[in-house]
């Protein structure tokens, strides 16, 4: 009695343009797996890598061995009859059948065609134990050339050998077999060890129920059925379930025909890729935040504040400020009243100070290779790192850890990472903010050309006062010795020489009031200026050092998950 | 080799009258009150920590636990109780056939679908209902009288067809798929006063029953096998070579009963097939010597094998603490260099930089006319706290400000670098790794950081103006620090705070001063200062003790995640060894 419960999947029947366009589709799956292989160094966890390039390695190497064959195998627990129906599908008793357990020590091939065909095949699945199946057995039939068969060791067996090859051959072939009796269908050893796991491979999976005929009546039919339920509940709906007796020949024909549907597709091998791939990409899946893109780009406002952050370590306020009272300073020098002009010269500039305190000193290479990072654990340092890490949060948010892991280490956070690895990240960024201060105040405008004015202004008032004061002093002078006094000149009622004082003053006084609304004015602007510039300095370094390291490490990762994504959806 | 179809109990021969002595009533109850002590420690035991052998840890303890209350406290108690014989096997043995066929009434439906049983039925004679009835043995399973398939039940059977003084215990798959059932099974088979192991000739080989077996043969539990669907060409070999495992695998005392292959009659085995088991079995209950035998032998070996699996529960304890400990180091290593990092920003004049270092120069000024004047330094002094006095207070909150926010930055920024470091280490680590799995914001600074080290900071201010108005009412010697104000004299002692440790440098006063002499000279004026720089320390000493406190809380985060109150494997280990006094 036979029953099929479960057909087949019946994708890509037969014609060979529909298995090239498989073999195309497995081809750059394993070309994305690869892609992601590459592409998920230094971002998802080691075994996971191990895993995508086993997977390919696999897929590569049993594509260029002998294409043509299929490579089917009967796994199964202790007893189930595998060996007897390793017999049945050959029609010779190749396999001794015993009754003690365990029996198949070691696997053993049979091969339906040329056996120095199939054998580099056979070596690279390392089963020694190789049978040809002649024309002449029973069941050499034309219609299963290109089958090789595999009888596998007990998969529950009290022998750890006998499991571990089992477990190492399941991994190679392409058509899986699990033959089970009515007594042991239900153990767990099979369903937790074996189905479970390999739930993606259902499309190349087949489970037999062997000695169906030892039940009685309607029990074969109930017990396939509750058979196919288990199989349902591990995950493999489209798994073939079949009752055989390897006793009788009851079910052989269909189990026959199974595996001829499957020779003559030729899509087990690229099924079983698939499958492994399928197995791989779900494990990658998880890897992946669900729905939602991870953002690629670094949004305006973002790097604005990293820039503003940037520009408060580098000290920014202070030095506008420091720039803003050096252009007083200087304006006050150039342009004041020249009869109190040289009490500013005993007050230093205060940007000079700026200029030679260690903090924005050059950095000489010396510093910069050896000894401690600048400035490390200083206030600076501190700001940048704490705007560095909000910067990597806000970008990774709804990102998976990988992805943070890798920006941290990306982006120098990680004190742990070579510098290779972006452990030189934040002192650099130190260094240009450093240059960034050392620079800006050099390049700043001296002199405008009102103060040459203004100045020119303040001397000529100067000049006047001293006229008018040198003519008073002349009448004094010749009024004290009773000389003739000079002539009077008069402007209205009053002496032209007190006019020339008391205008030399007033007006250099207003041109100093003059002066210091256009100083002020002057200063703010080239303090704005100086943080313009400053910012743009900075901007370039954030650009440089953070932001563009920052965008090369969000695409790269959206294409993973790109990549990912694809190679999940199959 | 083991004895085949005869009745005989092994070397020991449980059947004769055994020579051993009744055991001491006293003793008894002492042995007793020992088990049950040791059970009560036993519940105390907190496995918490996801390491890599916790789940096999956890269900050794809990399968200790259960044993105690399923089999050995019941059965100290009470020895005279009836045998309880637990059949169980793989799926699809035949166990419920087995049941049905020794007392020749269908008690239990099997079927050939699997798993089959799903709760367990106990089947005693009506004469025992006294022992069954309440919750003695098994005291988890809730008692029902019709077959159910809730596997926190056992039904209850009462057969006038079983001998008095025997109850058999119909038990799940050992094997099965679904794991409830496979954890029901050991536990059922660990209440047993005798094992009745059901495989088959298709099976007897496989791995989960012998590793069953292996653990009824470590604990000296009485065994008897029984080989199933004998097919009858494949009697002798089968049968010899399941011996022959027996032997191998210590079990060669057992018994073994081999069933032919046979068509069933009304679901039960032949009579004949089934004679030699049941005659054993009815000659077991009858014969109090040889059941007293029997149960002694599954009893002493379930108390001989009680030190060795304490012990192991110990090694697990153990294993959990040393791991917990191994994190909590890491993470206390961790928070500790973060705590001395910020210390050493602090005591480097690495914060006199910057914006601070501005502020400073802005409040002090820098008037060379002053030194070109007048190098003294009581009166540059005088002047300077003139002008500190004088200063606009804005200028005096721009320092503190500044400041404030660079300790904060700093202590920030160490904060989430420690807890970074920590998540890395700890994701290093298996237990670790998984502790983390679902903790996605361990990895940065707690949300409520940032607003502490601001507390923190203003605290620290206040806390030094405190403490500079304190000392001037009690000490003279601050006198000229205080000719700066109170506000002045703070930010005095806050720059001491962050300008050296012991005595001024020379590169921190150019540092502090620039360029500028007389700021130089200030501050070697003002850090010289015996009282300055008493005042700093102490100011130093609550910044610190403040900043290991902020620390502390966030490293409380990752310790909340090893905190156990379990019980100490010496004591459990103490517990063990009463046991072993007592007996």
């Amino acid at each position: 009695m036979s029953a099929l419960l479960t057909p087949a999947p019946s994708q890509g029947h037969g014609s060979g343009e529909a298995n090239a366009i498989a073999q195309d589709g497995l081809s750059h799956r394993l070309v994305v797996l690869r892609e992601i292989a590459g592409l998920g160094q230094e971002r998802l966890d080691e075994p996971l890598l191990d895993q995508i390039s086993m997977v390919v390695d696999r897929a590569g190497q049993r594509m260029c061995l002998a294409a043509g064959h299929t490579v089917v195998a009967l796994a199964g627990s202790t007893g189930s009859g595998k060996s007897s129906l390793f017999n049945a599908l050959i029609g010779q008793p190749v396999a001794a059948v015993g009754v003690r357990r365990p029996t198949t020590a070691t696997a053993s091939a049979a091969v339906w065609g040329q056996l120095d065909v199939a054998s580099p095949l056979l070596d690279w699945l390392a089963v020694p134990t190789r049978y040809q199946v002649q024309q002449g057995d029973q069941g050499g039939r034309e219609e299963l050339a290109g089958l090789v068969l595999l009888d596998l060791p007990d998969h529950d067996s009290q022998a750890l050998a006998h499991r571990l090859e089992v477990d190492r051959l399941v991994g190679l072939v392409d058509l899986l077999i699990w033959v089970v009796d009515p007594q042991k269908y239900a153990d767990n050893a099979l369903h937790s060890t074996y189905l479970r796991p390999l739930a993606t491979h259902d499309a190349v999976t087949v489970v037999v129920l062997n000695h169906i005929d030892t039940l009685p009546g309607d029990q074969a039919r109930e017990c396939l059925t509750d058979l196919s339920r288990l199989v349902h509940a591990d995950g493999l709906p489209a798994a073939t379930v079949l009752g055989v007796s390897a006793r009788t020949g009851a079910g052989l024909a269909a189990l026959r025909a199974h595996v001829h549907d499957a020779l003559v597709r030729g899509q087990a091998m690229a099924e079983r890729i698939s499958a492994d791939i399928d197995q791989v990409a779900a494990t990658l899946a998880d890897q992946v935040p669900p729905g939602g893109f991870a953002p690629t780009r670094v949004s305006r406002s973002q790097g604005e504040v990293l820039v503003g952050q940037l520009c408060l370590a580098a000290g920014a306020p202070a030095l506008s400020a420091a720039v803003e009272q050096s252009y007083r300073h200087q304006a006050r020098l150039r342009t004041g009243w020249p009869v109190l002009r040289w009490l500013r010269h005993l007050r230093p500039d205060p940007l000079r100070r700026w200029l030679t305190s260690p903090a924005s000193q050059e950095p000489s290479p010396a510093n910069t290779s050896e000894g401690p990072a600048p400035l490390a654990g200083s206030a600076a340092r501190s700001r940048v790192e704490l705007a560095v890490r909000q910067l990597v949060d806000g970008h990774t948010q709804k990102a998976p850890a990988w992805q943070r892991q890798a920006l941290v280490r990306r982006l120098g956070l990680d004190p742990s990472a070579p510098a290779s690895a972006g452990g030189a990240t934040i002192p650099e960024v130190m260094v240009a903010l450093q240059h960034a201060v050392g620079n800006t105040p050099r390049t700043l405008p001296r002199h405008p050309r009102w103060w040459t004015l203004l100045n020119a202004a303040q001397w000529l008032l100067f000049a006047v006062l001293l006229v008018g004061l040198g003519w008073l002093s002349a009448d004094f002078v010749l009024a004290w010795f009773h000389l003739p006094a000079l002539p009077s000149v008069k402007r209205g009622p009053v002496p032209l020489p007190t006019l020339l004082v008391v205008v030399g003053v007033l007006a250099a006084w207003l041109l100093a009031l003059l002066g210091r609304v256009l100083t002020r004015w002057g200063a703010r602007r080239a303090a704005r200026r100086t943080a313009r510039q400053l910012r743009a300095q900075v901007s370039t370094a954030a650009e440089t050092h953070l932001l563009a390291p920052l965008r090369t490490d969000l695409q790269t990762s959206a294409r993973l998950i790109r990549r990912i994504r694809e190679v999940a959806r199959g | 080799m083991p004895k085949k179809l005869t009745s005989g109990w092994g070397r020991q021969a449980p059947l004769e009258p055994e020579p051993q002595p009744e055991p001491d009533a006293g003793d008894w109850w002492l042995l007793t009150d020992a088990v049950v002590h040791l059970r009560q420690v036993l519940a105390q035991v907190e496995l918490p920590l996801p390491t890599p052998q916790a789940a096999a840890a956890r269900q050794h303890t809990a399968g200790l636990v259960a044993q105690l209350d399923d089999y050995v406290i019941p059965r100290l108690k009470a020895l005279d109780a009836p045998l309880l014989a637990v059949i169980g096997g793989s799926t699809g043995a035949g166990k419920s056939t087995l049941v049905n066929s020794l007392v020749a009434r269908t008690v239990t439906a099997p079927g050939v679908l699997r798993p089959t049983t799903h709760s367990p039925v106990l089947v005693f004679a009506p004469e025992d209902v006294g022992w069954f009835g309440d919750q003695r043995i098994l005291p988890g399973l809730a008692r029902t009288n019709a077959a159910s398939s809730d596997p926190g039940s056992v039904q209850l059977v009462p057969e006038r067809n079983l001998a008095t003084g025997l109850a058999l215990l119909d038990t799940p798959d050992v094997d099965s798929v679904v794991a409830i059932n496979r954890e029901l099974a050991a536990q059922l088979l660990a209440a047993a006063d005798l094992w009745i192991f059901v495989t088959t000739a298709a099976r007897y080989a496989d791995a989960v029953p012998w590793q069953v077996l292996a653990q009824a043969s470590a604990r000296q539990a009485s065994v008897a096998l029984v080989l199933d669907r004998v097919a009858q060409e494949a009697a002798q070999e089968v049968s010899a070579h399941l011996s022959s495992m027996m032997t191998a695998n210590g079990l060669e005392h057992a018994q073994l009963f081999v069933i032919p292959e046979s068509p069933l009659e009304e679901g039960r085995l032949p009579e004949q097939a089934i004679a030699p088991l049941r005659h054993w079995l009815w000659g077991l209950a009858g014969d109090s010597t040889s059941r007293n035998a029997v149960v002694r032998h599954t009893l002493d070996g379930a108390l001989d094998s009680l030190r060795p699996r304490v012990e192991q529960t110990a090694t697990y304890l153990q294993e959990q603490q040393r791991s917990a400990e191994h994190l909590r180091q890491q993470c206390q290593l961790t928070y500790a260099q973060a705590l001395q990092q910020v210390d050493a920003s602090v005591r480097g004049g690495s914060l006199l930089r910057g914006e601070v270092l501005a502020r400073w120069q802005e409040l002090v000024g820098a008037p060379q006319l002053m030194h070109r004047l007048q190098d003294r330094l009581s009166w540059v002094r005088d002047r300077i706290g003139e002008r500190f006095k004088r200063t606009p207070s804005d200028q005096h909150g721009a320092l503190g400000t500044a400041l404030g926010s660079g300790i904060s930055l700093i202590i920030t920024n160490a904060a989430d670098q420690a807890a970074h470091e920590v998540v890395r280490l700890w994701k290093a680590d298996p237990t670790g790794a998984t502790l983390l799995a679902d903790q996605h914001d361990l990895g940065r600074r707690s949300c409520e950081a940032e607003a502490a080290t601001a507390q923190l900071v203003n605290d620290w201010q206040a806390a030094v103006l405190a403490l500079v108005r304190r000392e001037a009412a009690a000490k003279r010697s601050t006198a000229r620090l205080l000719s700066y104000g109170i506000n002045g004299a703070g930010l005095v002692v806050m720059i001491a705070v962050f300008a050296s440790t012991a005595g001024l440098t020379g590169a921190e006063v150019a540092v502090a001063g620039g360029t500028s002499v007389v700021g130089q000279k200030l501050l070697e004026a003002l850090l010289g200062d015996q009282a300055v720089r008493d005042l700093a320390a102490k100011a130093r000493q609550d910044l610190h003790g403040r900043i290991e406190v902020l620390l502390a809380r966030e490293q409380q985060r990752f310790d909340a995640l090893l905190n156990t109150d379990s019980v100490q494997s010496s004591t459990l280990r103490d517990a063990s060894a009463a046991v072993e006094r007592a007996r």
